[in-house]
């Protein structure tokens, strides 16, 4: 086999941005330093901004120790150990990265690895100046406006062009690499599509922007949808209605909100202004996957997508194993794949016997796997109708070892009732008997909801979300009984309601639950408030929705249209309870879409969503597929994440492909 | 006066007489209270600390510098860098497209 030239040279710059970096010491001071352990903990402590991350590693090579970041170092300190403590009895290194470092060094990374992409048919693609000028005065515009976020991650991040140019040089960063990432895709762009589960993988948040790699580089393309499609300047219009009734909303501004591990697609303070960037790059984000999918329908290899999820999935296990390795190998999974956490430290499950390896949520990457599995044998089966190859077995086990470690068994059991009804689509040849088996076991899960919700036993699941909502609420007067019980526990939840100074305490859509719950001539299901309730003790999620419930105090057009598209600070704060450290994320959703787009824009997106299967109700494998993300999106957040949106546009645009069959 | 002193040592009301200072070789610098410790240091890689105004102004004024300085030289070479990436990129586009015409 011949290596060409090229990929020598792309090979290199790969090592040198992977290593170069993490090698330059101040001084020739090396020597001097000790072994870290706690007595020379203090002397790291001490000693800051002189040798490099490698050089550290020669004296430590048979230690154990930690390595943390200090995001906010200087340009000078990039790469150095900065510091040191003892934490939890664990020696550890702070070591230094910077704001503008980041910027360049994992774009550029990220920038290389897409020329690996095979090339395509050219494609033109016009005004690229203007694309990435645009998209980094928007970039821009975000930065000024999200000060408290970065002013954390930055000691020289200042508006005033006199005090710092950082905001300014990373402005121009992501002009250069969308100018780059431009010129790049004009000789790949057919072939893009085929990467995507890619980016699971290389999930693409900046160290320390709370900003997504994808949502820039899929936005450029977004913008190039705008000038040839019309659909998408006409939903524009509708849209632009939705962001003026969100900003006639904003009642107080939040300046900083801990975005955490969705960091990259979820405001970090909320005011005009973020409303503003969030809607736009949100919308951007839409347009350009789905101008993507839509310039990617000719010629389409199915095929070539299955083996990338099937590789991605395998991929996500080999480096999620790499990370427990040892502290170095766990900053560099987190720092060069991008990830919104560092990975986790061991190859034991902890928390609910779930392993998150390099994912931030074992939920996401359980689903994920799950979808893995299923899309790749709906292909086989429906599809290229052909048997497996030795190969794809291989990987169809590991991306099965990884939803058994994630320990995700509603997505399990969803992947399971998909494959399920294509055996019956497969099998049976009586369209009659097809149908209704296949209506069969998908009622199964509402009518065992509804044995369990009913059961005697079980009849405290019903009110347990609005229990777990008013312990959540500052409450006053909650006197026990002789017994030590209090109004809650005794559920005399209409008596906490009526007292007068709990009033401005309960959320308006807790009051709603409750009076529901109350006033109803009957207590379980259909009871709105009991089948909710119901669905989370079945789904794990009572304490989840009952703290989402407790918080959500939405007033009549903030219930109808929302707050905003990537904002949860409005709804984090805007209504104290006793949970507000810590992101305490909705766990579904359609919950997570309440808050952004209210009952209406849910609404409308099932409504769309239930016309779209109607319509394509021949296309078995779009609506399997579609089953299985709908059931999915019930009980996660995963579409607070890029990589995950991206697949959810994916899967509602599935139908597009030629390659499937009607059957 | 040396602007990098403001910059560095802050505002004060004292008009500095480095001559003075520089040719008497028994000059005490007094420590001041009020003052928040500043190190300085010099291309060497010294480092000092200074306990006053005046001292800050004097080191400053021969040539040390602050870590802020520092700092914000490298922030100014990475921002023109950057702006000079940006601008050749564009003056690139404008001649391709000259000569396609």
């Amino acid at each position: 086999m011949r290596i060409s030239k090229n990929l020598i040279f792309k090979i290199i710059v790969l090592i040198i941005l992977l290593f170069l970096p993490w090698t330059f010491s101040s001084q020739n001071k090396a020597t001097e330093y000790p072994i870290i352990n706690t007595e020379t903990v203090p002397f790291y402590q001490s000693n800051l901004c002189e040798i490099s991350l490698y050089k550290f590693l020669e004296i430590n090579k048979v230690v154990e120790f930690d390595i943390k970041l200090d995001t906010p170092a200087e340009i000078k300190c990039f790469g150095k150990i900065n510091g040191g403590d003892t934490i939890s009895q664990k020696n550890t290194i702070y070591l230094g990265t910077n704001i503008n470092i980041d910027a360049l060094l994992q774009s550029g990374f990220w920038l290389i690895l897409l020329t690996f992409i095979p090339k395509s048919k050219n494609v033109n693609i016009k005004f690229k100046n203007l694309i990435a000028l645009s998209l980094s005065f928007l970039v821009y515009f975000h930065l000024l406006n999200e000060i408290g976020f970065y002013s954390f991650y930055s000691k020289t991040f200042f508006v005033n062009i006199s005090e710092s140019f950082t905001i300014y040089s990373l402005s121009l960063t992501v002009f250069i690499f969308l100018r780059v990432f431009l010129e790049i895709i004009e000789s790949r762009y057919n072939n893009l599509i085929y990467f995507f589960p890619f980016s699971f993988l290389i999930v693409g948040t900046f160290n320390s922007l709370n900003l997504n790699f994808y949502l820039l580089v899929v936005s450029s393309i977004g913008i190039i949808g705008i000038f040839k499609n019309k659909s998408f300047k006409y939903s524009s219009i509708i849209y632009i209605f939705l962001v003026i009734i969100w900003i006639s909303l904003i009642e107080t501004n939040f300046e900083f909100f801990d975005v955490d591990k969705v960091k990259g697609f979820i405001s970090s303070a909320y005011s005009m202004e973020t409303i503003i960037f969030w809607s736009l790059i949100y919308l951007l984000f839409v347009f350009g996957v789905i101008n993507l999918i839509n310039d990617s329908l000719n010629n389409f290899n199915i095929e070539k997508l299955k083996n990338s999820f099937l590789y991605s999935g395998s991929l996500i296990i080999l480096f999620s194993y790499l990370s427990t390795l040892g502290p170095i190998y766990n900053f560099y999974t987190y720092y060069y794949l991008g990830l919104n956490k560092t990975a986790i430290k061991t190859t034991q499950s902890v928390a609910g016997n779930a392993w998150r390896g390099i994912s931030s949520s074992a939920e996401t990457v359980g689903e994920f796997y799950t979808f893995v599995i299923i899309f790749t044998i709906l292909i086989n089966f429906f599809i290229s109708q052909k048997k497996l190859t030795n190969i794809e077995i291989i990987l169809l086990v590991i991306n099965f070892y990884g939803l058994y470690k994630s320990n995700n068994f509603s997505a399990f059991i969803s992947g399971l009732l998909v494959l399920i009804i294509s055996v019956i689509f497969l099998k049976i040849n009586n369209q009659k008997t097809k149908r209704i088996l296949s209506l069969f076991a998908i009622l199964l899960l509402p009518i065992g909801l509804y044995i369990f919700a009913n059961n005697t036993i079980f009849k405290e699941s019903a009110r347990n979300m609005i229990k777990t909502g008013l312990e959540i609420s500052l409450l006053e007067d909650l006197s026990e009984n002789q017994y030590g019980k209090n109004a809650i526990e005794q559920n005399r939840f209409l008596e906490i309601l009526e007292n007068e100074s709990n009033q401005d305490n309960i959320s308006s859509s807790l009051k709603f639950l409750v009076n529901k719950y109350h006033y109803s001539d009957r207590n379980y299901i259909p009871n709105i408030t009991s089948t909710i309730s119901t669905v989370a003790t079945t789904i794990n999620r009572t304490e989840k929705w009952g703290i989402f419930f407790g918080k959500y105090d939405p007033n009549l057009t903030s219930l109808l249209f929302g707050t905003g598209v990537s904002h949860l600070a409005n709804y984090y704060y805007s209504h104290p309870t006793t949970v507000n450290q810590g992101l305490v994320l909705p766990h579904s959703s359609f919950l997570s879409y309440l808050l952004f787009f209210g009952i209406f824009g849910v609404t409308a997106f099932i409504i769309f969503y239930i016309k779209l299967i109607l319509k394509n109700r021949n296309n078995i494998p779009f609506l399997l597929i579609s089953l299985f993300v709908v059931i999915n999106l019930t009980k996660n957040d995963s579409i607070l994440y890029v990589n995950s949106f991206f697949l959810l546009i994916f899967v509602i645009n599935f139908y597009k492909f030629k390659t499937l069959k009607e059957i | 006066m040396n602007k990098n002193i403001v910059k560095i040592c802050g505002e004060s009301d004292i008009i500095p007489d480095f001559e003075k200072i520089g040719n008497d070789p028994n000059f005490v610098f007094r420590v001041d209270p009020d003052y928040v410790k500043n190190t300085l240091y010099d291309l060497e890689g010294n480092s000092i600390i200074v306990n006053s105004w005046l001292e800050c102004a004097n080191y400053v004024n021969g040539g040390w510098i602050s870590d802020i300085i520092e700092t914000n030289l490298i922030d100014t070479y990475l921002f023109y860098g950057l702006l000079s990436i940006s601008f050749s990129i564009l003056i690139f586009d404008i001649f391709k497209k000259f000569k396609t015409v």
